[in-house]
């Protein structure tokens, strides 16, 4: 579902943000990426939606090479992924039910599939009573709690969630993260970049940790030790 | 896209309220411009009317010999209608000339003042245009029974000058103030479409293709400049019968264009330009962050 193969990222200021990476998720996979601030993980995250390119290397996702992706393809590239933004990206002039209903609007869905649709994801993180409120009246974790349901609305086959449990108390991370692997169990490929140990360490699933842009441990049903060798300390 | 029409129109009235203050910026930089357009094209439209009349009164006398018989007249009169480029042919007695030249001298003379006329007959010849006053005549001058062929040869220069002046220069001051209004209007735009760059970014980022982004931000150009033609029609639609009257009573050899002659097409013309003014300042303003 996803491969990177020799990838480095090197920013227009010269910042080396990822060192020859080599990834491969498989179609239903769960993978958590973990990594202290500034060690890449939301670099690599942009690479896989195409808001940055590579600068060697190359990229599969799903059905397209990413180095042969025409530009007016990648919103059809985009439409496969849900991404939860570290910083939420929300429209700040639209309802929290507007803004999810722009990413159904964009594909051109009919009006009530629509409307049936942002209810369920609304639902799904518990926002109903929020929906007709702007994103400026609510809190960071409601925010985030949106971002979430705009990234599952278009039911995409890759859900990419950057930090998503960075604004939220343990209780409501504990209910997140469940959510993300219910949404897996029903085939949607997941990676979620985060800090937050103990959600790592109870759920058993794949491990990648980065240390200043390189991949320094890739392994199945991994604990994150923070004194392990070679991985770096998170906060 | 027509099924996502009432998606972008609703995009348009909540991002036109949003933003007040650029909307008034936009349509009132639109409503200037058509107020300028909208009045050099009165005045052009004017001026060529004025070129066209003049024109009509611009006409070729060949004066006959006075040994022509009325059959030879008779067939002059036809081989000079069946010239290219000319537009009537009339007769004129000596009697009747005389009587059109007693007119002009408001009865100063009288026949028997004269005795005998001294008047030719002579064929009026109207041309189609002013251009071809002089080659018509230097025609005419050859033609058999023909004594002299008299006609304002200057004048009409004149006139064909004016004409391709008011034309050039009224294009030219219409280019100037559309390709300059074009430019404040997507600059305004611009500003608006600015401040939401980020979002912009955002759409494209949850999967929106470009035309999806772009159609609201031209739909908005699109009223804006409608609405802005439509203030300025307003305005030039109440003014133009209050001052063509009052400059036709100041200067009274003028003929201005009534206002039902004129108004129709102006308006037509600001409205074509107004949506098309603002489409244009969207298109320009918003495909610059789109590419980013
Ligand atoms: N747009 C950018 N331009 C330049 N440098 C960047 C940009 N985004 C990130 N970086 C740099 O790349 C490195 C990795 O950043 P990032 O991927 O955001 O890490 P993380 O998400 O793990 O905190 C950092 O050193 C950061 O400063
Ligand atoms: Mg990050």
């Amino acid at each position: 579902m996803i491969e990177l193969h020799g990838v480095n990222l090197v920013y227009p200021n010269n910042v080396h943000a990822l060192h020859d990476i080599d990834l491969h998720i498989e179609k239903g996979g769960f993978v958590f990426l973990v990594g202290a601030t500034g060690s890449g993980k939301t670099s690599l995250l942009k690479l896989i939606y195409r808001e940055e390119i590579p600068t060697t290397g190359e990229i599969f996702v799903d059905t397209h090479d990413l180095s042969q992706l025409n530009r007016s393809r990648i919103p059809y590239l985009r439409r496969k992924i849900g991404v939860v933004f570290q910083d939420f990206k929300l429209l700040p002039y639209k309802t929290i039910y507007e803004n999810i209903a722009y990413v159904l609007e964009v594909t051109g869905a009919a009006s009530h599939d629509i409307q049936k649709r942002v209810k369920k994801v609304l639902e799904m993180v518990s926002l109903t009573e929020k929906s007709e409120m702007l994103p400026g009246e609510l809190s960071g974790g409601e925010q985030q709690r949106a971002s979430i349901a705009r990234a599952l609305a278009n039911r995409p086959l890759i859900l990419l969630a950057d930090e998503p449990t960075g604004n939220l108390d343990p209780d409501t991370s504990w209910e997140l993260v469940q959510l993300l692997d219910r949404v897996n169990t029903q085939g949607t490929t997941v990676i979620v970049a985060t800090h937050n140990k103990s959600i790592v360490d109870a759920m058993k699933k794949r491990v990648v940790v980065l240390n200043e842009g390189r991949i320094a441990y890739d392994e199945e049903k991994a604990s994150y030790i923070p004194n392990r060798q070679g991985a770096p300390e998170l906060i | 896209m027509i099924g996502n029409l009432p998606f972008f129109l609703r995009e348009v009235y909540l991002n036109m309220k949003r933003n007040i203050l650029m909307t008034v910026a936009s349509i009132s930089t639109v409503m200037i411009l058509a107020l300028i357009i909208g009045f050099f094209l009165i005045i052009i439209k004017n001026l060529n009317s004025l070129a066209e009349n003049t024109t009509s009164q611009l006409k070729i006398q060949a004066r006959l010999s006075s040994a022509i018989t009325r059959a030879q007249e008779e067939e002059l009169e036809k081989k000079m209608s069946a010239l290219a480029g000319v537009k009537s042919v009339k007769f004129i007695s000596k009697d009747e000339a005389l009587k059109r030249l007693q007119k002009r001298m408001k009865n100063k003379i009288s026949l028997t003042d004269i005795g005998e006329n001294p008047l030719p007959d002579y064929l009026e010849i109207e041309p189609a245009s002013a251009e071809e006053i002089s080659v018509l005549a230097d025609k005419i001058k050859h033609f058999k029974g023909v004594d002299k062929v008299i006609h304002l040869k200057d004048l009409a220069k004149r006139i064909v000058t004016l004409n391709q002046l008011t034309h050039s220069v009224g294009l030219a001051v219409i280019a100037i103030v559309f390709i300059g209004t074009l430019f404040i209007v997507s600059n305004t735009i611009q500003l608006t479409v600015f401040a939401r760059r980020k979002e912009i970014r955002t759409m494209q980022l949850v999967g929106a293709a470009n035309w999806f982004i772009r159609w609201p931000f031209i739909f908005e150009g699109m009223l804006q400049g409608l609405i802005g033609a439509l203030a300025a029609i307003i305005m030039l639609d109440l003014i133009y019968p209050v001052m063509s009257i009052k400059i036709q009573k100041s200067i009274s050899f003028i003929n201005l264009l009534p206002s039902a002659h004129i108004l129709l097409g102006v308006n037509l013309t600001l409205i074509v330009l107004g949506l098309g003014i603002g489409a244009l300042g969207s298109f320009i303003s918003v495909n610059k962050y789109l590419k980013l």
